[in-house]
């Protein structure tokens, strides 16, 4: 990758695609397995962490917390599954089995990550009733999650490119 | 504290997104209503649509004036459908109904984009020129399990605006 002068100050970049590929490639197949896992790792826990602080109450998110299970639910799931719990809420109200987490393979390098909330009001609280509106703590995190993540189409395109070839 | 512009307003939002859904003539008719009416918790009405809109932090921050700031503001509008299964109290029940009515709202909503209102005076909005309200995303489906005696499916989408802030 180069980064050129060109005319009347006007900056133009170059990509060397096929060293950028090797690079790309020699990384996949060394160091890749690791931080795809960390950040998969990481992504959930995000996915988490925005899903418990939303039930908490924002702006005009409805506040969804009476004994606290629900919520501490989040953290036995991640602690199941040997994720990351810092700073997640927990609750005296917790019981055994609230939460579950698998770290799976999905062929190549792609990992998935399954966090499940097993209290048994869990969807009442996401969907809604008749009594009370939807919460979509879940599905906005998610949602939030997903927008924050770094990298457009620029760096994308290539890295598939090289993924593909590795 | 000084006057807030029309578009920082969730409010004004949810009261515009619940206009345009009232005059789609959706299949089956139901009752369009916000969160909070009582008509949802009696058993009168016979299919329910219920909107309500959840905040989602800023996407964008930045001056497009020297005077003027804006913020690129998303929501999710969250529309709850609740359809009577008459089949169980015996009676012709349009079973297809619930489906339907919920893929024409997914319909309605893909690729929206509506021009603002300020509801300052509820009874007369007045239309904001250069902020509409967008669906960039495709609309979710979603087939929820049956209560009450209710069918259930819930529509979401992610709404986007770009909020005028005074600096």
């Amino acid at each position: 990758m180069a980064a050129t002068l060109r005319g009347r100050g006007i900056l133009s970049l170059e990509v060397e695609q096929a060293r950028f590929a090797r690079s790309m490639r020699a990384f996949l197949d060394t160091r890749a397995p690791e931080v795809v896992d960390l950040a998969v790792r990481k992504m959930a826990f995000d996915v988490v962490r925005e899903t418990t602080l939303a039930m908490n109450g924002i702006e005009v998110l409805p506040k969804r917390i009476d004994t606290g299970r629900l919520r501490a639910g989040w953290r036995v799931a991640m602690a199941d599954g040997g994720l990351p719990t810092e700073g997640l809420p927990s609750s005296a109200a917790s019981q055994p089995g609230d939460g579950t987490a698998v770290v799976g393979r999905a062929g190549g390098l792609a990992r998935i990550v399954t966090v499940q909330n097993r209290v048994a009001y869990a969807g009442y609280v996401e969907h809604g009733t008749r009594w009370m509106r939807p919460g979509k703590h879940l599905e906005r995190a998610l949602r939030v999650v997903r927008a924050a993540l770094p990298g457009g189409a620029t760096v994308r395109a290539p890295l598939l490119r090289a993924w593909r070839s590795a | 504290m000084g006057a807030i512009h029309s578009t920082e307003r969730n409010a004004d939002a949810q009261a515009r997104l619940f206009a345009h859904v009232k005059g789609l003539g959706l299949h089956g008719a139901p009752a369009i209503m916000l969160d909070g009416d009582a008509r949802f918790r009696t058993d009168k009405e016979p299919r329910m649509l219920r909107l309500s809109l959840e905040p989602m932090p800023w996407t964008t921050d930045g001056y497009v004036a020297a005077d003027v700031h804006a913020r690129g503001a998303r929501s999710l509008l969250v529309c709850d459908l609740w359809w009577r299964n008459a089949a169980a109290e015996g009676e012709a029940y349009d079973a297809y109904g619930p489906d339907r009515c919920a893929d024409d709202l997914a319909h309605a909503l893909r690729g929206l984009a509506l021009s603002w209102q300020d509801y300052a005076d509820p009874a007369v909005p007045v239309a904001v020129a250069g902020h509409p309200i967008r669906v960039l995303w495709q609309p979710r489906v979603e087939r929820l399990p049956p209560m009450d005696g209710f069918e259930r499916r819930q529509v979401t989408a992610e709404i986007r605006w770009f909020a005028r802030v005074a600096a």
